[in-house]
């Protein structure tokens, strides 16, 4: 159909550079010399203040990671990375450490407002008078945390939310005991150099039986120039706890690329329950590639517990690289692990992921839903396991990936693995790729949308199942996000 | 770099086979040359194992204990008397015993208008371009190591090829027997063309009349022309004390119609690979099979297709019993590349777990760069629905039964799917053979055999 | 012929039946109404002997057996029949496979021999055709493709087909216009003989205009709370369960 035929054009033809987030903040900064050896991760253990125990354990993960190659099963292609031309350590000059929100560089606040995350409680309550639910954010500039909002309130629930370098000091005792506990130092080449030169991320642990009173939510930014971001997020849910939990992703655009290594654990004990949304939206390089975040992480949930439930929901936009796969290893008896994706490729970039269950517990059970959209030159890969264990009696996996094309300079690809050794187990994997329908476009056309709104349209739709697993806060504002990727223009 | 790990025993006695056997193997100085190229990939490599994607559940390095000496001649009598050509046999049966074509036990009267047999060995010796054009695969089907394997060793085959517009009614069966101890290697390799608008129905038995770890490797080459009409069906029968690997390499033209079905049975570690690509557009195939697991064996079923033009329609299906501590292992890949717009693929695989330790792994995979396509997969994995058993109970069947009636029911799906009939019957024939010995198996209490 | 004596039963951790008594005889028609959640499914799979419900206590008795030890196809040759609430739909098997599979495990258990096949044939027609299944419906599998109201005819044709001695209807009306309703109801009639009994669950009242029961429970909370005539399920057409649903609470 010649409108669909235009409509195809018109989006291969538009520059994602014109990235909204991609200004860089003139702020001032204290960087590490470039490069990696011991040296440099003893640097950044002394700068973060840290007991001997981590500098040692940051030592050992660096040595690991010495002998390890990178991974190349991904279907990703990418220059080799010069480890050694990178900035391991960068901190805004004026903020060392979480103060109070009036010692914080005012350039800083300005940034964070620029992306529309407001970190002055006032404004935020302000915000709640006009019916908005108040989310408690902490805000990581580069290699450290600049603020955490909300503090007070969440500490008169027990709830510990604050950089996690902060926690290495107050709560060592919960930081020794989860802090590699799901990902071990050993795990892969990102996160064992995660391991070791790990600069700030967000501490969460909310105690038995506390229902976490609101959203927590973290904001990434990468600004200075050859720079890693190498962030470490934990996040315990004690027995019967509850905590909804949100992070966001920008940088600036940036001739050269930017590499951001995090690890996410997640640590959910019995009965309790953890919902971890992503909008990822790195910048993700100009039309012809150049420049763009390489996003290689690694994230994973443990449901440690009977009955504890873990629930991975990614909204995937931006990145020139994304090669990341939330997983959940279903350990406790009843537990429940659960993945919903949005994946958008367009321009040059390149998407890998999907995620793991690890069924090992009785009764256990999993649900996968990928929707994974392709435009422009880009590459768009869902990759998943489901694995049973012989002990996992009762477990039930239903997994969901469809995949959309948008012109047919892309490829979408779809690369699950199903392993079972269990017959009481059932699994279903089902897998659909095609296009955007004739009819639902000809349909928009008729009833006077322009094209690119019936492209969003149509998607929004294609995506509704996994949007609607987002907090409701940032339900809205995705969509438009949807919209813009795929237009590359301010809608 | 890690480094080369030692040689394992079967690793060694290809290493020491090879040299010894390849200038008496048939063949001018260009076979030879294809073969040597062949084997020096695998000695490059070494037997492929789990970190090598494309055996990722088929670990042959671990799996392979040995790889035992060429086969001698078959004991013609021997074959004689345990498959006697029955008189008013359906097809046309031709006998490869031990790896070698044998014309004197094969049916070669009133061939049809069109079609012609020959023995691949002879071929070979003689140089023939059209057949040393045929040897020549891609890169990726000749670095496959079932393959390479297959070109360094092959003995002996089928070159069959029907004339265009040939309608060959009465199907061939190519019976593959394997005769004597102690255990033995064979390689055939079969070139089959089938030209322009004409019709095949080719079928093939593996088969072993002696409960010995006889190695087969079997490669069948099939070229169905524009709008030809091929049908090929593998019935893989052998003992569980053998090895199998059975490949099947097929390009399919514009507007014709393809199918293959496998059965794998038998043998105690199975490998049936299917390397598929279509080369015309508007062609339609099926890629379809059963897996019957029971003890220790392990089978895998690997599929490659190529979606290599525009609106071909194709069709996968495959489903596996898995009883006992059987493995079984199913990667289907469907390839799309951006030119082959209106590609319309659905593929399927099931596995029924029967007891608490079989295993089942699955990976269908889809690579498309083509918008205007309509491609799915599924994947399922299970115990018998309980729910469907209850219902048969509650009617007065008895559970062993019962159970028969829905694995039947689930294999059924894609056997019925064969269009020859005789063929169809058979199988079921055997899938009911092997339910009845599970059953009464079950009812004595013991673990099926 | 069938005595139901102080059944307790549950799923998980839930009771469902709390002390459950009833005894039907032969030639008897009875219904069994409730509210939704009384524990009226629940009853009938126990009876045809499903596994994921525990007896905790009571038993059941079958022409004075105990059949709770029973697989459910031993209880099916014993005698008991249940139409299904929901009909299974079985892909890939053959409707009159299944139908001689079932009629042959019957014939055996009562040392007969079995069919052969016009013989079988013959009988599948008589019964399908008072029912208005076509040989169409036959050819198909087991339940697959049928409409709400072909299902539910199917289950009494294999009722008819193996003559069983206790029937139980769960629900049988549910889904069915009253054209479908009459056919269903016209083929138990012919069903009904001196020495067969019926257990019809159901939760209104319509059924029963056709299958007019001798007698009628009220079930709620797990056990029979009322027992009557045909008049009592007229009153309950009229006034509804909430007098008994606030018996059970109380």
């Amino acid at each position: 159909m010649a409108a669909v035929k235009e409509t195809v054009d018109q989006v291969l033809s538009i520059d994602v550079d014109k990235y909204k987030y991609g200004f860089v903040s003139d702020i001032e900064s204290e960087l590490a010399p470039k490069g990696l050896n011991e040296d440099i991760v003893r640097f950044i253990s002394a700068k973060k203040d840290e007991p001997e125990w981590l500098t040692e354990w940051r030592l050992e993960a660096y040595r690991r990671w010495q002998t390890m190659e990178e991974p190349t099963w991904a279907r990703v292609d990418y220059p080799p990375i010069d480890f050694q031309d990178l900035h391991y350590y960068a901190a805004p000059k004026k903020t060392q450490g979480p103060k109070s929100l009036d010692e914080v560089d005012p350039a800083l606040l300005d940034t964070y407002k620029k992306l529309g995350i407001p970190l002055k409680e006032q404004e935020i309550l302000a915000g709640v008078e006009q019916g908005q639910r108040p989310v408690a954010v902490d805000a990581v500039f580069d290699s450290v945390s600049v603020v955490t909002t909300f503090k007070a309130e969440l500490a008169k629930h027990g709830v510990i939310f604050c950089p996690i370098s902060e926690a290495v000091r107050t709560h060592p005792e919960l930081v020794r005991k989860y802090l590699g506990s799901v990902v071990p130092i050993t795990d892969n080449f990102y996160a064992t150099l995660n391991s070791a030169v790990f600069s700030d991320g967000s501490f969460v642990y909310v105690p038995k039986g506390v229902r976490c009173p609101m959203e927590l939510s973290t904001y990434f930014r990468i600004n200075e120039k050859k720079t890693g971001q190498f962030e470490r997020t934990l996040i315990i849910a004690d027995e019967g706890a509850y905590v909804s939990y949100l992070e966001g992703c920008t940088a600036p655009s940036r001739d050269e690329n930017q590499l951001h290594a995090a690890v996410v654990e997640l640590i959910a004990l019995d009965d309790a329950e953890i919902k971890y949304s992503t909008v990822q939206n790195w910048y993700p390089g100009d039309s012809e590639g150049t420049g763009g975040v390489f996003n290689f992480v690694t994230k994973r949930g443990d449901c440690r517990g009977r009955n504890a439930k873990i629930s991975w929901t990614q909204v995937e936009t931006g990145s020139a690289i994304t090669w990341k796969y939330p997983s959940c290893i279903l350990r406790g008896d009843n537990s429940r692990g659960e993945f919903y994706s949005i994946a958008i490729s367009n321009g040059r970039q390149q998407v890998d992921s999907g995620t793991k269950m690890i069924h090992l517990g009785k009764n256990t059970t999993s649900k996968i839903i990928s929707k994974g959209i392709s435009a422009g030159r880009s590459s768009n890969t869902y990759r998943g396991l489901v694995s049973v264990g012989r002990k996992a009696s009762g477990a039930r996996n239903f997994t969901n990936c469809d995949s959309l094309l948008i012109g047919n300079k892309c490829g979408a690809h779809t690369v699950p693995y199903i392993e079972s050794k269990n017959a009481s187990a059932i699994v279903e994997h089902e897998a659909t790729t095609s296009k955007i329908s004739d009819d639902q476009m000809f349909y928009c056309l008729q009833r006077g949308l322009p094209q690119e709104e019936a492209i969003a349209l149509i998607v929004n739709g294609f995506v509704k199942d996994v949007l609607q697993q987002l907090p409701m806060e940032f339900m809205v504002e995705t969509q438009k996000l949807i919209g813009i990727s795929l237009e590359g223009s301010v809608g | 770099m890690a480094a080369t790990p030692a040689r394992t025993p079967a690793e060694q006695a290809l290493a020491a086979r090879y040299p010894a056997e390849r200038t008496s193997l048939p063949g001018t100085a260009d076979v030879i040359a294809i073969r040597d190229a062949a084997f020096g990939g695998i000695e490059k490599t070494g037997l492929p194992h789990r970190r090598v994607e494309d055996w990722k559940y088929t670990d042959l390095r671990a799996r392979l204990k040995t790889f035992p000496p060429a086969a001698g001649p078959a004991d013609v009598a021997r074959v004689l008397i345990a498959r006697p050509a029955m008189e008013g046999d359906k097809a046309r049966r031709l006998v490869v015993a031990n790896g070698r074509y044998r014309p004197e036990l094969s049916d070669l009267e009133n061939l049809e208008d069109g079609l012609a047999v020959f023995s691949l060995a002879k071929a070979l010796e003689a140089g023939d371009a059209a057949v040393l054009a045929a040897l020549k695969l891609d890169e990726a089907t000749a670095a496959n190591t079932a393959v390479a394997l297959n070109t360094a060793f092959m003995t002996d085959g089928l070159v069959i090829t029907v004339a265009d517009g040939a309608v060959v009614e009465r199907p061939v069966e190519i019976v593959h027997i394997a005769e004597g101890e102690p255990a033995a290697s064979t390689a055939v390799r079969h070139l089959v063309t089938v030209g322009r608008g004409a019709k095949l129905t080719l079928i093939e038995t593996v088969e072993s009349l002696d409960t010995v770890a006889h190695h087969s490797n079997i490669m069948t080459v099939i070229e169905a022309g524009e709008e030809a009409d091929v049908d090929h069906i593998r019935l893989q029968l052998e003992p569980d004390e053998a090895v199998s690997m059975t490949t099947l390499v097929a390009r399919i033209g514009r507007q014709a119609t393809f199918d293959t079905f496998n059965a794998a049975l038998g043998a105690g570690l199975a490998r049936a690979q299917v390397f598929a690509e279509f080369v015309g557009r508007d062609a339609e195939a099926g890629f379809r099979g059963i897996t019957m697991l029971s003890g220790r064996r392990h089978a895998d079923t690997t599929l490659s297709l190529i979606h290599g033009a525009e609106n071909c329609r194709s069709r996968e299906l495959y489903k596996a019993v898995i009883d006992d501590e059987a493995r079984s292992a199913f990667a289907g890949r469907i390839a799309v590349p951006a030119f082959a717009q209106k590609t319309d693929a659905r593929m399927m695989t099931a596995s029924l777990l029967l007891s608490e330790e079989a295993e089942a792994y699955a990976k269908p995979e889809l690579e498309i760069f083509a918008d205007d396509v309509q491609c799915g997969h599924g994947a399922t994995c299970g115990a018998i629905n309980e729910d469907l058993l209850f219902y048969l109970l509650s009617r007065g069947i008895a559970k062993a039964e019962a159970e028969s009636m829905l694995i039947l029911a689930f294999l059924g799906e894609a056997i019925d799917e064969i269009q020859d009939q005789a063929v169809h019957d058979a199988l079921i024939h055997r899938v009911e053979a092997w339910l009845k010995t599970r059953a009464s198996a079950r009812k004595a209490g013991e673990p099926a055999a | 012929m069938l005595e139901i004596k102080n059944l307790h039963a549950k799923i998980g951790d839930r009771e469902i039946l709390k002390g459950l008594d009833l005894t039907v005889r032969p030639g008897e028609v009875h219904a069994i109404m409730g509210p939704n959640g009384a524990g009226k499914s629940t009853l009938s799979y126990i009876l045809a002997g499903k596994d994921d419900y525990e007896v905790t206590e009571g038993e059941v008795l079958l022409n004075g057996e105990s059949i709770l030890d029973l697989e459910p196809n031993e209880r099916s040759v014993a005698g008991l029949f249940l139409a299904f609430q929901y009909p299974i739909e079985i892909p890939g098997v053959a409707t009159m496979t299944f139908l001689k599979a079932a009629l042959n495990a019957h014939r055996k258990a009562r040392g007969e021999a079995e069919l052969t096949t016009p013989e079988f044939m013959k009988r599948v027609k008589t019964v399908a055709e008072k029912l208005n299944i076509s040989s169409e419906m036959l050819k198909r599998p087991v339940n697959v493709g049928f409409s709400g109201g072909e299902k539910k005819r199917a289950e009494i044709m294999q009722m008819a087909l193996l003559q069983p001695s206790i029937c139980i209807l769960d629900e049988t009306d549910s889904g069915l216009d009253i054209d479908a309703l009459k056919v269903v109801a016209e083929g138990v009639n012919a069903l009904r003989s001196p020495d067969r009994a019926f257990v019809v669950i159901t939760h209104y009242q319509r059924l029963l205009d056709h299958i007019v029961p001798d007698i009628v429970h009220v079930l709620s909370d797990g056990r029979i709370v009322r027992t009557g005539g045909p008049e009592l399920a007229l009153d309950l057409e009229k006034n509804g369960y909430a007098a008994y649903v606030a018996d059970a609470a109380a």
